[in-house]
């Protein structure tokens, strides 16, 4: 068998590494806050009166919410971050 | 770095080519597998360790406790955790300017489950060869027989590695019943499927390409590597120029290098890489291009080595170094950090206390001359064992504590909340002022913990 690239796979397509890239670091952020958020916070003291929203009622439940509140904004400025870059601004003045 | 290839948008769901690894064998492979047996036998084992009556090691989130062997942390040693989370960073920085990406050849997770879920495809699939031609095969009776079996271990594994991941959170033996019960929360049941699926996709689909494209420690390489790092290379000195020959040609009158071009190193990486390219991020420095490439040399009768652990400043011919001021300044820190967490750790107070003020009221005046404050005295034992506590006052002589019982009384890990009034005569004061209540240890009188907070006067 060679080792030829064609049994290799194909480079990844930008927007599947975007992709990628975006929701995995998002992932590893969205941990991070968690951890330090939910260390500091206790989920059920966060709401300020005796009849709290569904996702504050339980602290499993504020915990998982909080942590995919936390990834879902870390992956929105991922998004945003990356189409920011990779939509370059000015090229035509600067001629890159 | 990779110029991203034509294909711009689209491509996110269009077939993706497999890598086949090619099998090895050799001093590092055994190395990495002692490596996975020994991390994968802590994840799996360790959640069902006991430690008086308890589990040993509990990330017990519903009850806002960490347990870890005879250690109880709370929510106010948070302290703690964000030293715990420098240290882990300067490692980072530290293991990686010394030892190159060792963590991600040995110790990653990514790359420990990988390789058992390679391991499951070669036992069901058999190896490289066999594993393209099924692939390439039409379906048959033992083609699905061979696949199905594949995605029985592999969906088996993963659930069992989402219910340990989450038996870490939730004591284990109760979850254990629980699911045989089939009586799951709602919270484990999914985070027990979300971390298998995470697994099987990652380690059993994914795999090296999460490191390729997705991990951003591997970007990171090469800010964090120098000369002096350990790293897996090719001798090119001693390779090149590169050739076939026969086994007892003399190719050195032919002018050729060591390397026999068999690309069995390119074979077996499971990147996809070619080492013989030089240092490149995308490797994980797993070492199966070592092993390939010393049998290979083995075989022809030529020294072991052509591709080895070095560093950069070796193959230049020049002293590798391990102690310098890079090493030597990130290994102090490091040490210093750790030094001082144990010793804090151990230094930890036994008793925490925190003082709330009354959230309604500034203060209270009472019939009979007096102006009060209340508060709840919130008391956590981290002990081990019962504690007795005695709780007094310090601030302004003209203040007074007033509490049913001044005697506080804990068991072993309890949190509880004592409400206390502090007062003075009407007038002695004015404006506010800082108080705090101290616990003392009703048998010896040590001060174990005190907790700060104001008195508000008229
Ligand atoms: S590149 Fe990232 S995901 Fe891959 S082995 Fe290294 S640390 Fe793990
Ligand atoms: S080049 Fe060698 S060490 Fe690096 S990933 Fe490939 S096989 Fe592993």
């Amino acid at each position: 068998m060679s080792a030829s690239d064609a049994d290799r796979p194909p480079p990844w397509s930008r927007l599947r590494q975007d992709v990628g890239a975006v929701v995995w670091s998002s992932f590893l952020a969205a941990c991070l806050a968690a951890m330090l958020f939910f260390a500091a916070f206790d989920p059920l003291t966060l709401a300020s009166d005796d009849n709290p929203p569904w996702w504050l009622e339980s602290r499993m439940t504020g915990y998982s919410v909080g942590f995919f509140f936390f990834w879902f904004v870390c992956a929105v400025a991922g998004f945003l971050t990356s189409a920011l870059l990779h939509s370059s601004a000015g090229a035509g003045q600067r001629g890159d | 770095m990779n110029a991203p290839s034509g294909d711009v948008g689209g491509g996110l769901y269009a077939a993706q080519q497999k890598v086949y690894p090619r099998e090895v064998t050799g001093r590092f492979r055994t190395l990495r597998t002692a490596a996975i047996f020994a991390l994968l036998g802590l994840f799996y084992l360790v959640p069902w360790t006991q430690w008086s009556a308890r589990q040993a090691v509990l990330f017990d989130l519903p009850a806002r406790r960490f347990y870890i062997f005879s250690l109880t942390f709370f929510p106010q040693d948070f302290f703690f955790l964000t030293w715990l989370l420098i240290i882990a960073a300067l490692s980072l920085f530290f293991f990686t300017a010394v030892a190159g990406r060792l963590w991600c050849g040995f110790a990653c997770p990514q790359t420990v489950w990988t390789e058992v879920f390679v391991w499951m495809e070669r036992l069901t699939e058999g190896n490289r060869s066999q594993r393209m031609k099924l692939d390439k095969a039409p379906w048959s009776p033992r083609k699905l027989g061979r696949k199905s079996a594949k995605q029985v271990l592999w969906v088996g594994f993963a659930m069992l590695t989402g219910f340990t991941f989450v038996g870490f959170f939730s004591p284990i033996r109760e979850l254990m019943t629980s699911a045989f019960a089939l009586s799951l929360g709602p919270w484990e049941t999914f985070w027990i499927l979300f971390y298998g699926f995470a697994a099987y996709g990652n380690a059993g689909y994914l795999r090296e390409q999460v490191c390729k494209y997705m991990c951003p420690y591997a970007r990171f390489q090469s800010a964090m590597f120098d000369k002096q790092t350990l790293i897996i290379s090719y001798d090119t000195a001693r390779g090149e120029p590169r050739g076939a020959r026969g086994r007892d040609s003399d190719y050195k009158a032919k002018g050729l290098g060591d390397c026999i071009d068999c690309t069995l190193c390119v074979q077996v990486c499971p990147t996809g890489i070619d080492i013989r390219k030089g240092l490149q991020y995308e490797c994980i420095a797993c070492a199966a291009c070592i092993d390939a490439c010393n049998d290979v040399m083995t075989k022809m009768s030529y020294p072991k080595g052509l591709i080895r652990y070095s560093t950069q400043a070796a193959l230049e011919g020049k002293p590798t170094r391990i102690l310098r001021p890079r090493s030597v300044v990130y290994g102090i820190l490091l040490l210093g950090l750790m030094v001082g967490f144990v010793v804090a750790v151990a230094a930890r107070s036994p008793i925490g206390i925190e003082v709330l003020r009354d959230r309604n009221a500034l203060y209270r005046e009472t019939g009979e001359g007096w102006v009060e404050n209340v508060y709840t005295v919130r008391v956590v034992n981290k002990d081990a064992g019962p504690r007795r506590l005695l709780l007094t006052l310090e601030g302004p002589k003209e203040l007074s504590l007033e509490a049913e019982t001044t005697e506080l009384q804990l068991e072993a890990g309890e949190v509880k909340g004592f409400p206390v009034r502090i007062r003075m005569r009407a007038g002695a004061l004015r404006g506010g002022h800082e108080i705090e209540l101290e616990a003392k240890s009703l048998e010896t009188g040590k001060k174990l913990a005190r907790g700060e907070s104001r008195f508000i006067a008229p």
